[in-house]
C-alpha cells in the first residue's frame, strides 16, 4: 500500500550508507515493493508485509565464487561487466562496486565501495539492476520516458538513445495534463494488453531545459551543464498504477531546417517495430548476452504485435516544443476522453 | 567464390544454432548471435525460414512454396530462394549439410 507521502529528501554522505541493517525503508516501484537499507528519496515510501525486492548493503568483501562473464557495457569512462554465478547475477560497475543479483531477482546485495556516490549507487539499484530482476520475470525494460493520458490512463512511451529528448517531452506533456508514469527506465508486460508500470517518479534534465520548461522550480539544484533531477510534481501529475500502453514512439530529433510540422510521425511495421524495440533497451545485449537479447527480442515482438510504434521526427527547438506537445495530444484525442 | 555458391537442388539447410528468432504475424525477426545483429524477413522469406527448422534439401523448399504461393513458376522462384539462402549462409545463419 502507498503511505501516499513522499520521503523528504535526506542528504547522504557515503559514509551513511552503512547504516546498521536494522533499519529499512519500504517504497513502491515498478508496480512492487523494494526493502532498501539506504533511504531512497526519489521513492513513494509503501508499508509492505512481503516485498519484492530487498536490497542489503554486504559488511566485508565478497566471497570468492566462479565467475562466468556474460557480458560489458562501455559508457564514457564508465565500465558495467556482468557475470553468473551459482546464486544469480553479479553486476560489477566500475565506478560503484558489486552487485549481486539472485537467480529469481528478488534479492539485490551491493559490496560497500566507500569512494561511491550515493547518488550514483541508487540509480544504479533503480536502473540496470532492478532492470536485471524485472526482466527475469518476463518484462521489457526499455530506456525511455512515459506519461499517460485521460481517465483510462493511456500511455504513450517515448524512447531513444540518450540526448534524444525523451524527459524533455515528457516533462512538457505533463506541465500540459499529462500524467508522468516514468522516466529512464520502463518497465513494460507485453500484452495482450500490453502495459507499463509506474517508475520512479522523477525526470533527470539538462539545466537550461529545466529553465525553459520551467521545471527548475521542481529540482534541488539547477547547476549549469550538469544534469538536474525534477523530483517535486504534484500527486496529481503522476500515475502510481499499471497503465495500458497506448502507443510508443521512437525518437528521431531534427534540425529546424526545411521542417514544416513541429513533428512528423510514421508507422513502423511489425518486423521494423520489433527491431527498434529491441534496439532501445536498457539493458544491451553487450551487457546480458544474447540469449538474453533472444528473450528481449520476443518480448518486443510482443509488444510490436499489440501496440502501434511510431519513429517521430522532432524538431529539436525549445521554441516548436509547444506545438509538439499539441501535435502529439491531437494524435491522442481518444486517449485524453 | 562468395559464401552459398556451392548450393545445389540437393544440398541440405538448415537454420543455424547461432541464432534466436521470433515470429511476428507473417513475417520474422532473427538475432545473430555471432555479431547482435537483427534482420527482418518478409513473408515469404519467414515461410523460407520456417522450413528450413528442421534440414531440408532446396528441392524439398521449392517444391513446398509452389504448394504455398499459386501462380508462381518454379523458374521464378528458384533463382530467389537461391540469392535468399545464399546472403544466409553467408551471415552464417544457415549452415549447408
Amino acid at each position: 500500500m502507498i503511505a501516499g507521502q513522499r520521503e523528504r529528501a535526506i542528504p547522504l554522505h557515503p559514509e551513511h550508507l552503512v547504516a546498521p541493517s536494522s533499519v529499512t525503508h519500504d517504497y513502491s516501484v515498478f508496480g512492487g515493493n523494494l526493502r532498501s537499507e539506504i533511504p531512497f528519496p526519489e521513492l513513494v515510501a509503501a508499508v509492505c508485509d512481503r516485498p519484492d525486492w530487498t536490497f542489503r548493503i554486504a559488511r566485508g568483501a565478497p566471497a570468492a565464487v566462479r565467475l562466468e562473464r556474460i557480458g560489458e557495457r562501455q559508457l564514457g569512462p564508465e565500465t558495467y561487466r556482468l557475470f553468473r554465478t551459482s546464486s544469480g547475477l553479479r553486476l560489477e560497475y566500475s565506478h560503484a562496486g558489486l552487485f549481486d543479483i539472485s537467480n529469481d531477482g528478488t534479492s539485490i546485495v551491493w559490496y560497500h565501495r566507500p569512494d561511491a556516490h550515493p547518488e550514483l549507487v541508487r540509480s544504479i539499484v533503480l536502473g540496470s539492476a532492478l532492470a536485471l530482476a524485472l526482466e527475469l520475470k518476463g518484462m521489457l525494460c526499455l530506456h525511455g520516458s512515459a506519461v499517460a493520458l485521460g481517465r483510462g490512463s493511456r500511455a504513450i512511451a517515448f524512447l531513444g538513445p540518450k540526448y534524444h529528448g525523451k524527459s524533455t517531452l515528457a516533462t512538457a506533456l505533463t506541465a500540459a495534463g499529462a500524467r508522468l508514469i516514468g522516466d529512464d527506465l520502463l518497465a513494460i508486460t507485453p500484452g495482450p494488453p500490453t502495459t507499463v508500470r509506474p517508475g520512479v517518479a522523477s525526470v533527470r534534465l539538462w539545466s537550461d531545459t529545466a529553465r525553459a520548461l520551467s521545471v527548475d522550480t521542481l529540482c534541488a539544484r539547477v547547476i549549469h551543464g550538469v544534469k538536474t533531477t525534477a523530483t517535486a510534481f504534484s500527486e496529481r501529475a503522476l500515475v502510481r498504477g499499471v497503465a495500458p500502453l497506448s502507443a510508443v514512439y521512437v525518437l528521431d530529433p531534427v534540425g529546424t531546417g526545411g521542417e514544416q510540422a513541429a513533428g512528423r510521425r510514421e508507422r513502423l511495421g511489425g518486423v521494423a517495430a520489433a527491431i527498434a524495440l529491441a534496439h532501445q533497451t536498457k539493458l544491451p545485449g553487450t551487457l546480458v548476452g544474447l540469449h538474453a537479447a533472444g528473450s528481449q527480442l520476443a518480448a518486443a515482438a510482443a509488444v510490436a504485435a499489440t501496440v502501434p510504434v511510431w519513429t517521430l521526427r522532432a524538431v529539436r527547438d525549445f521554441s516548436v516544443l509547444p506545438a509538439l506537445v499539441e501535435q502529439i495530444l491531437e494524435w491522442h484525442q481518444e486517449d485524453t476522453l | 567464390m562468395s559464401a552459398g555458391a556451392g548450393l545445389s537442388m540437393t544440398s541440405a539447410v538448415v537454420a543455424s544454432k547461432q541464432q534466436i528468432s521470433c515470429a511476428v504475424a507473417e513475417e520474422a525477426v532473427l538475432l545473430s548471435m555471432q555479431t547482435g545483429e537483427y534482420y527482418g524477413l518478409n513473408p515469404v522469406a519467414a515461410s523460407i525460414w520456417k522450413l528450413i527448422q528442421e534440414p531440408r534439401t532446396l528441392h524439398d523448399v521449392l517444391d513446398a512454396l509452389l504448394d504455398e504461393y499459386a501462380g508462381v513458376t518454379a523458374d521464378e522462384c528458384k533463382p530467389q530462394l537461391f540469392s535468399f539462402l545464399s546472403e544466409l549462409i553467408a551471415l552464417e545463419l544457415v549452415e549447408v549439410r
